[in-house]
């Protein structure tokens, strides 16, 4: 089990680095005080937390650093060691799929006697590099040297379900130095980020490459940032000779099989279960799913993260033995959004009658440690049983206020709400609307062998500013993400 | 010759024992040891047995030379052996029934006069809570101790079988551990009042099969009735919550509300359905916990009044509520072996199923598969396989099945490309259903233009292999893996 930690400092201690060089000018220090919601009080603003990270300056008067050093962001203050001043900062663009951000400051001084860092290349490997940031907190910059180890296909840790190309460092880099620059002949070749964290390794840096970065400063050209696109098909290996000849497939070491396609995904109506793919954007596809690009053998995925929202892909495949061209245009792909980790967004839910209802994802899974198996299974099988087709989302019965309304309903903590009031329950609004029809007695169906749940509307109303106040409720429902 | 010889050698036991009195006051004539050298298959490589090992145990001797130990001391048993206490003379003993839902066993001597010398146990089905039994114990040479029990408390509870519940008594005992094993009789006044199962030195919490279980096994084993505990196959939630009472009509009255009736089941097959409310079993009225009022313990859930006190084949009329009117079913009541299951909930210490084939290697879902991950089996193991194995009644609804799975892949060249599937249900094969290990062995039978297509139910979807070359690398594998047969069924 590899684990990787994001270098975001939560708590500024004061060691002080050895100073600078000739980018000191450039780099910044982000200090962060961030507010993160308790999906358990989700009515509430959360506790506020400090942290400290490292940016540059880039192009266009901005500073770039790392999405997980601004997330959820309440008051962002930057200092650059040549300025005695203190700048307050606001976050312009974040990419959490990828870990990038960049920020403006309202006072245009910040940006005298700066130049824009310019990005570079892939660094070959075991070449020298320098890696730029705040270590373990101090006001001072920091530099540590190391050698390129490794270019390879990694997870991203600051939003979990993410993997995009990352390059591995020998440089010690340690919390703090999340979004500092990693230099190589005066060129930015890669944003520090995540360390690994295990008992054995050590001298394990990654870096976010220029390819990524490239990509995120092409995809807000327009103003907005769109996030990452997903063929959204899964795909199998054609190793074994006797599948390839069952396909009809040559003995060239060609193509991949598409195991399935998504519902509502940017391959939907185009790909089928069972096409062996051969090319992609005219570029043979070998048997383990690599393409050559570039000069160097990256995974077929690799094709798509370089690509922007609405762009589309050839696709050169054998469908039952018959070759074809086919094409699509590219969209992210929302369903997995249920496993990510969500930053800048309030907590959805509705409370009714003591009730908390909210959406499954995966804050709610951590925040309450759930660990029951049907909810786990919606949880881990919501993208591969397409059961998002026909509930965008899987609404729970998070926690119950107690209160004489709700005095014997203890036991359905923790149960998936399959209708209320007659209403099949496919996202949180429809919770919404249910409880609000003029019904005498609200009836709620738990999934699973359970008697349903009754609640009688005016038991409800005589509870309602009593559960408020006892609980000191600020607020009975909570449909949009978008903090006000 | 041999009868004069059998007299003497009674009368030289007689002699003995009057000689030392002292002693055999001490030395127990109702009781005795009871070891068995067990060896369970592997269910990860199923093929082969796990190391063997012995358990140790105190039978109660019954009369007609019957020993009845837990069903948990003759679990895959090699050998099971008397042994007298003081004399630790032994003799093989032989299984005459086992009912593992009820963790009973009853066995009997090789040789039948081996007991000669004992008093036979009567079974007392007397005992209540605040009754102080005794559980007995056998020292190393020997000695009987016996050490006071309260019993605490008689209900419904679960047994070691996943998903049985049988009446049981909880009591409170210092008990010590004596050669590592807890399956000891429990004693009133000279009587056998049940059987402990479990024992928690930390709460002192001591469990038992109760009398009326014993009881049940012995009934049915004597009368040859069909094994087993019988069910109605409904499930039910209390009806305590005012609002939802008056929302389903049932004000001022008792009862429970039946959430689930399992398809095929007595219940179904008598017309319950979910949404009724049993009100009544028999004589009995239901309150809104579950419960009846049983006339010598009190409050017991009605489990027990199906369970306990009724035998496979028995009718019993249930009396529902069923849209403000009473109604009255008749319900023939049949146990539920762990074959009919899907995925079966425990084992019987039957050798496990299962398939090699050109490598691949298949089995069926059970629990016990599952459970051999470890105490954590439940996150650890593939989580499909444990979705199905807790919702296979409303997943499966067919019943007469199973979960065919491809456990792993046994590296050979035929199976390149292959080496790191694993946990992956089986769907079809060459274009046929796959409901057993015996339709895959068949459908491997008809290849389809040289190739066998295996379909699973996730990722990779579908796999294909030679099927000519699957069959000669099978000899093979069993010499390169030293595996002594390729296939169970």
């Amino acid at each position: 089990m590899r684990i990787y930690i994001i270098l975001f400092l939560a708590f500024a201690t004061s060691v002080v680095a050895q100073g600078p060089n000739s980018i000191g000018r450039n780099l910044v220090r982000v200090l962060t005080t961030s507010q993160t919601p308790d999906y358990t009080l989700p009515w509430n603003p959360g506790p506020a937390s400090e942290g400290v990270g490292a940016g540059f300056v880039v192009e266009g008067n901005m500073i770039m650093t790392n999405a997980h050093v601004v997330s959820n962001a309440r008051f962002i203050v930057l200092t650059r060691e040549a300025d005695p001043r203190e700048y307050q900062a606001s976050v312009k663009y974040i990419a959490h799929d990828c870990d990038l951000a960049l920020l403006e400051v309202s006072d245009d001084s910040f940006f005298n006697n700066t130049t824009p860092l310019a990005f570079g290349g892939i660094p070959e490997l075991e070449s020298t590099v320098s890696a730029y940031g705040y270590p373990l907190g101090g006001a001072r910059a920091s530099v540590t040297r190391g050698v390129v180890s490794r270019i390879d296909f990694l997870p991203y840790s600051h939003s979990m379900v993410d993997s995009h190309l990352a390059i591995q460092i020998d440089a010690a880099i340690n919390p703090g130095n999340s979004g500092g620059p990693v230099m190589q002949d005066g060129e930015v070749v890669g944003v520090a980020f995540q360390g690994f964290s295990g008992a054995v390794a050590q001298n394990v840096g990654y870096m976010i490459p220029t390819p990524v970065i490239r990509r995120f400063l092409h995809d807000i050209k327009d103003g907005s940032y769109d996030r990452y696109v997903d063929l959204a098909i899964t795909y199998s290996k054609l190793q074994n000779p006797a599948q390839r000849a069952a396909l009809g497939l040559k003995n060239d070491f060609r193509g991949v099989m598409v195991n399935s396609v998504y519902a509502d995904g940017s391959s939907h109506g185009v790909l089928q279960k069972g096409d062996v793919l051969l090319a992609i954007d005219g570029m043979a596809v070998s048997q383990d799913g690599f393409v050559e690009l570039d000069g160097s053998r990256v995974e077929m995925p690799e094709v798509i993260e370089r690509k922007l929202k609405n762009e589309s892909v050839t696709f050169d495949i054998l469908r039952a033995g018959k070759s074809m061209q086919l094409s699509t245009e590219l969209r992210p792909a929302w369903q997995f959004a249920i496993q990510a980790a969500q930053y800048n967004v309030r907590p959805r839910f509705v409370l009714f009658g003591g009730l908390l209802f909210q959406p499954l994802g995966k804050e709610v899974m951590e925040a309450y440690q759930i660990n029951d198996l049907r909810i786990r299974y919606y949880y881990d099988f919501f993208v591969t049983d397409e059961i998002y087709v026909d509930r965008p989302e899987i609404i729970l019965l998070s926690q119950i206020l107690p209160d004489p309304v709700n005095t014997y309903l203890a036991g359905f903590r923790n149960t998936i709400v399959e209708e209320i009031n007659g209403i099949k329950i496919r996202t949180l609004e429809d919770v919404s609307r249910a409880f609000k029809l003029p019904v005498k007695t609200h009836v709620i169906k738990p999934e699973g062998f359970v008697r349903p749940i009754v609640l009688e509307a005016a038991e409800v109303a005589a509870s309602r500013e009593r559960i408020l106040s006892r609980y000191n409720v600020l607020q009975e429902e909570n449909l949009s993400e978008q903090w006000k | 010759m041999e009868m004069r010889f059998f007299i003497l050698a009674l009368l030289l036991s007689v002699h003995v024992a009057s000689a030392l009195d002292a002693e055999a006051r001490r030395t127990p004539s109702s009781v005795i040891r009871v070891n068995s050298t067990c060896q369970p298959y592997d269910i990860a490589k199923p093929w082969a047995k796990k190391a063997p090992f012995t358990r140790s145990g105190v039978g109660a001797i019954l009369a007609d030379n019957r020993v009845l130990v837990t069903a948990e001391m003759v679990m895959d048993h090699i050998v099971i052996e008397f042994e007298k206490p003081g004399s630790a003379e032994k003799s093989s003993a032989r299984l005459l029934a086992v009912d593992y839902e009820a963790n009973l066993a009853l066995l009997e001597p090789v040789d039948a006069p081996f007991f000669a010398d004992f008093t036979p146990l009567a079974l007392d089905t007397s005992a209540v809570v605040g009754d102080r039994l005794s559980v007995w114990q056998l020292e190393t040479n020997g000695t009987l101790i016996t050490t006071d029990a309260l019993l605490t408390n008689v209900a419904v509870g679960p047994y070691p079988m996943d998903g049985v519940a049988l009446l049981s008594y909880q009591l409170t005992a210092a008990l010590q551990a004596r050669e590592g094993s807890f399956t000891l009789p429990l004693m009133k006044e000279g009587q056998l009042a049940g059987f402990s199962m479990r024992f928690d030195p930390r709460t002192q919490n001591l469990t038992a099969i109760s009398a009326q279980v014993i009881e049940h096994f012995l009934t049915q084993v004597q009368e040859k009735k069909t094994p087993g505990f019988p069910k109605a196959g409904v499930t039910f939630a209390e009806t305590r919550d005012p609002m939802f009472r008056s929302h389903i009509g049932l004000d001022g009255r008792q009862g429970v509300y039946i959430t689930e009736v399992s398809p095929g089941s007595p219940g179904a097959k008598a017309g319950i359905a979910s949404g009724d409310v049993l009100l009544k079993i028999g004589a009995y009225e239901i309150d809104r916990d579950g419960n009846y009022s049983d006339p010598v313990h009190g409050k017991l859930s009605l489990v027990h009044l199906i369970s306990g006190q009724h035998f496979p084949g028995d009718r019993v009329s249930f009396t529902l509520l069923r849209d403000g009117a009473e109604k009255t079913v008749d319900v023939i009541l049949e146990a539920r072996g762990p074959e009919t299951f899907i995925s079966p909930p425990y084992g019987t210490g039957e050798p496990p199923r299962f398939v090699i084939a050109g490598g691949l290697f298949f089995q069926e879902l059970s629990r016990d598969f599952l459970k051999a991950y470890g105490k954590n089996w439940e996150q650890q193991a593939n989580q499909r396989l444990v979705y199905y194995d807790r919702y296979q009644n409303v997943l499966f609804p067919e019943a007469d099945r199973r979960i065919v799975f491809l456990r792993g892949v046994i590296p050979t060249e035929g199976n390149m490309g292959y080496h790191d599937l694993d946990s992956l249900v089986v769907t079809r094969i060459n274009g046929r259903d796959i409901l057993r290990l015996e339709d895959l062995v068949a459908a491997l039978q008809h290849p389809d233009k040289g190739f066998h297509r295996i379909e699973f139910e996730d990722d990779p979807g579908i796999i294909i292999l030679n099927a000519a070359r699957m069959d000669a690398e099978n000899e093979k594998l069993k010499d390169a893996y030293g595996l002594p047969i390729l296939q169970r069924l």
